[in-house]
C-alpha cells in the first residue's frame, strides 16, 4: 500500500511538473514571439502606432495614428518572469524517493 | 466713336478691378483642419525616459499680408484632448488632473502679437513672433521663431476651392514649471523642458 501511494504521488508530481514546465514554455515563447512580431519594440507597450506622412501641397509632416497593439519591454519582462517562476515552481515537484530505494530499505529487507 | 468706346471700356475695367487692388491687404487664414494635417509634436527627453507625442486638434486664424508680413497677427488654439501618446496608460496620466488636466483646461492658446526680425525670400518669411502662450490657465509672454510660407493660389490643390495657403512652422521649447505642469515632480522620467514642433497650414478661400 505504501508503495502504491508513493507511486501515485510520483505520477502526480510528474504531471504537475510537466504541466508547469509546459505552461512556462508557452507563456515565455508567446511573449517572445509577440515581441518579435511587434518589431523588437524597446519602449512601453502601445495600443496605437504613429507614423509620419508628408502633405504633398504644403510639404508639412503630419502624424497618422492607427490602432495596433505592440508589446513593450515591460510586458515581455512580465511574461518571462512568470515563465521563469513557473519553471522554478516545477522544480519543487520532484519524484518522491521510493521506499525501496531509501538508504535503510535494503538493510531492513535483508534483515527480514 | 471707336476711340471713345475703348476709353469707356478701359475705365469700366479699371473701376471693376480697383476695389480688389485697394482692398489688397491682410488675408485671413483659417487653421481649422478636418484632415488633421495640422499638428503639434511634443518631445520630453528626460534622463530615464523619452516621451514623444502628437496633437492634431488645431484651430485658429492668422491675418497675414504678403506685402507686410511684419504685421502678421493671429491666434492658434490647440485642443488638449487631442494630445496623444501611443501608450494608453501614459495618455490617461497625461490627460489626468496631475498633468494636463484636460477637463479643466480644454485648450492651449498662442496669440501672435508682433513679428520682429522679418526676412522674406521668395514665398518664405522667417521671423520671431512675440506673443502670449496660455497653458493650463497660465499665460506667459514668449518669443518664438517662425517660418511662414505663403502659397498663393494653392488651396485648390488641397481643398478643391480657389484660394491661398499659409504654412507656419515653428520649433520652440517651454518649461513645465512655467505653466504648472506637475512642476518639480518626476523630472527623471518626465523632462522639465518640452520641445514643441508646430506644423500648421491655414486656408484662405477666395
Amino acid at each position: 500500500m505504501l508503495v502504491c501511494l508513493s507511486r501515485g504521488l510520483a505520477v502526480d508530481s510528474r504531471r504537475v511538473r510537466l504541466t508547469l514546465r509546459l505552461a512556462a514554455l508557452v507563456i515565455g515563447c508567446s511573449g517572445l514571439v509577440l515581441w518579435l512580431v511587434g518589431g523588437l519594440h524597446m519602449g512601453w507597450s502601445k495600443s496605437t502606432e504613429t507614423r509620419t506622412e508628408i502633405d504633398e501641397v504644403t510639404g508639412l509632416e503630419y502624424p497618422v495614428t492607427e490602432n495596433k497593439y505592440v508589446l513593450g519591454v515591460e510586458l515581455l519582462g512580465a511574461t518571462l518572469a512568470v515563465s521563469g517562476g513557473l519553471f522554478g515552481l516545477s522544480l519543487a515537484f520532484r519524484n518522491p524517493t521510493r521506499p525501496d530505494k531509501q538508504p535503510g530499505a535494503e538493510t531492513s529487507s535483508t534483515q527480514l | 466713336m471707336k476711340r471713345l468706346n475703348k476709353s469707356k471700356l478701359a475705365w469700366a475695367l479699371a473701376l471693376a478691378v480697383a476695389p480688389g487692388i485697394l482692398n489688397a491687404g491682410p488675408i485671413k487664414f483659417d487653421f481649422k483642419d478636418p484632415k488633421k494635417v495640422n499638428n503639434v509634436v511634443f518631445l520630453l527627453d528626460a534622463p530615464l525616459e523619452s516621451i514623444s507625442g502628437t496633437a492634431t486638434g488645431v484651430s485658429g486664424t492668422v491675418s497675414f499680408d504678403p506685402a507686410k508680413p511684419m504685421e502678421t497677427t493671429g491666434k492658434i488654439v490647440l485642443t488638449t484632448s487631442s494630445l496623444h501618446v501611443d501608450n494608453p496608460a501614459m495618455k490617461d496620466h497625461m490627460h489626468g488632473e496631475g498633468w494636463m488636466h484636460v477637463s479643466k483646461f480644454p485648450t492651449i492658446e498662442f496669440v501672435a502679437e508682433k513679428l520682429t526680425g522679418v526676412r522674406t525670400s521668395g514665398t518664405t518669411t522667417t521671423a520671431t513672433i512675440a506673443g502670449k502662450l496660455t497653458v493650463k490657465g497660465v499665460t506667459k509672454k514668449v518669443n518664438v521663431p517662425v517660418r511662414l510660407t505663403y502659397l498663393k493660389g494653392q488651396l485648390i490643390k488641397r481643398n478643391r476651392v480657389p484660394g491661398d495657403l499659409l504654412v507656419l512652422r515653428s520649433d520652440f521649447t517651454i518649461k513645465r514649471s512655467d505653466y504648472g505642469i506637475n512642476a518639480g515632480n518626476k523630472e527623471e522620467k518626465v523632462s522639465e523642458k518640452i520641445e514643441l514642433k508646430l506644423r500648421v497650414a491655414g486656408a484662405a478661400p477666395r
